[in-house]
């Protein structure tokens, strides 16, 4: 879960005038909630590590433009990262199409950054093969715990539109795990 | 609510009521306790909640060395200390104090100075790429002329 700081605003415009202590309180509180997200959504820790890194590195340079009236940190944050994401996740489609065999396999990936459980593969599976639109709005709303309007800012898309994602995520990951359940 | 309803929130938010939101919380749950079906239903979501929280992430992410990719400034510092000199310049320039008057002075001899030192050096070229010398003087000596016969005007 998300949660937030108390007086994130002030850390913020702190963090604008330079403040590197501000920062550090930021960065511990944020580093592993984006993290967690990026680790989810792309699978591969070298990549998700990266993703963290670069929203936070963002922060630092661009907290000036952070406006508090229009959203929260964590919703702002969420916002780079899920972009990082995508970026990160087409140009790895546009990789492994270009190259053959395809070389990272996220399958080899997951059991080192998941608790190992048998049992659980199969639904890491149906996770990782979700849509990524659907994949996003499942990841940001259950293990974010961001609100369904904070998560349709995020994509860019409409509340209703969310909540069909997350009906087609959730009905496909049912479907997949009918018989594990 | 009705039981498509109740359906809906399940299938948006899961199983477990404590995601629902708070507003449909209670009548969602009492139309689950009267109706079987709906209750399996959401018996079904619930277990999915359970293994889909059986999914932890394990990594790890350093702070420190985030904090060492950092540059020493922030653009907005940049910005905003460019800004104030500029700001201080101009506010020597341009002084409210009367008796500094010497400031404005200054910087207006230190222009012209500029421009004469600019131009001595040779590094602005006042010269024209084209002689019009002898253009100048044959229409100068046309217009006297029409000037001394009386023409001008007629």
């Amino acid at each position: 879960m998300a949660g937030s700081l108390a007086d994130e605003p002030e850390l913020v415009s702190q963090v604008a005038r330079g403040d590197r202590d501000a920062f550090t309180t930021l960065a511990g509180h944020y580093l592993p909630v984006i993290g967690g997200y990026a680790v989810r959504m792309l699978q591969v820790p070298s990549a998700a590590e990266d993703v963290a890194q670069e929203t936070l590195l963002r922060l630092w340079l661009k907290a000036g433009n952070y406006n508090s009236q229009k959203s929260s940190l964590s919703t702002w944050l969420h916002q780079i990262a899920y972009h990082l994401c995508v970026d990160y996740l087409r140009l790895r489609g546009r990789f492994a199409a270009e190259t053959d065999p395809p070389t990272d396999d996220p399958t080899t990936h997951t059991d080192a950054i998941y608790t190992a459980n048998e049992t659980d593969a199969k639904l890491r599976q149906a996770l990782s093969e979700l849509p990524l639109t659907q994949r996003t709005a499942l990841i940001l709303t259950y293990y974010q715990g961001l609100t369904n309007r904070e998560v349709a800012e995020i994509m860019g898309v409409s509340v209703r539109a969310l909540e069909s994602l997350l009906v087609r995520a959730r009905q496909r990951l049912r479907r997949c795990m009918e018989e594990e359940i | 609510m009705n039981t498509a309803d109740v359906r809906r929130v399940i299938d948006v938010y899961g199983g477990s009521p404590e995601r629902w939101p708070n507003s449909v919380r209670a009548s969602a749950l009492a139309l689950c306790a009267e109706n079987a079906e709906l209750a399996d239903y959401r018996a079904n979501a619930q277990r999915l909640d359970r293994q889909l929280d059986r999914l932890e992430v394990r990594a790890s992410f350093d702070v420190a060395a985030l904090c060492a990719r950092l540059p020493d400034q922030t653009p907005a510092v940049v910005a905003s200390r460019w800004v104030i000199s500029v700001d201080k310049l101009l506010h020597w320039c341009f002084p409210t104090d009367r008796n500094h008057w010497w400031q404005p002075a200054s910087a207006a001899m230190l222009s012209v100075a500029f421009g004469v030192l600019l131009g001595w050096q040779g590094v602005v070229d006042l010269r024209s790429s084209e002689d019009w010398t002898t253009e100048e003087q044959y229409l100068f000596s046309r217009t006297v002329a029409t000037l001394d016969t009386g023409e001008f005007g007629q």
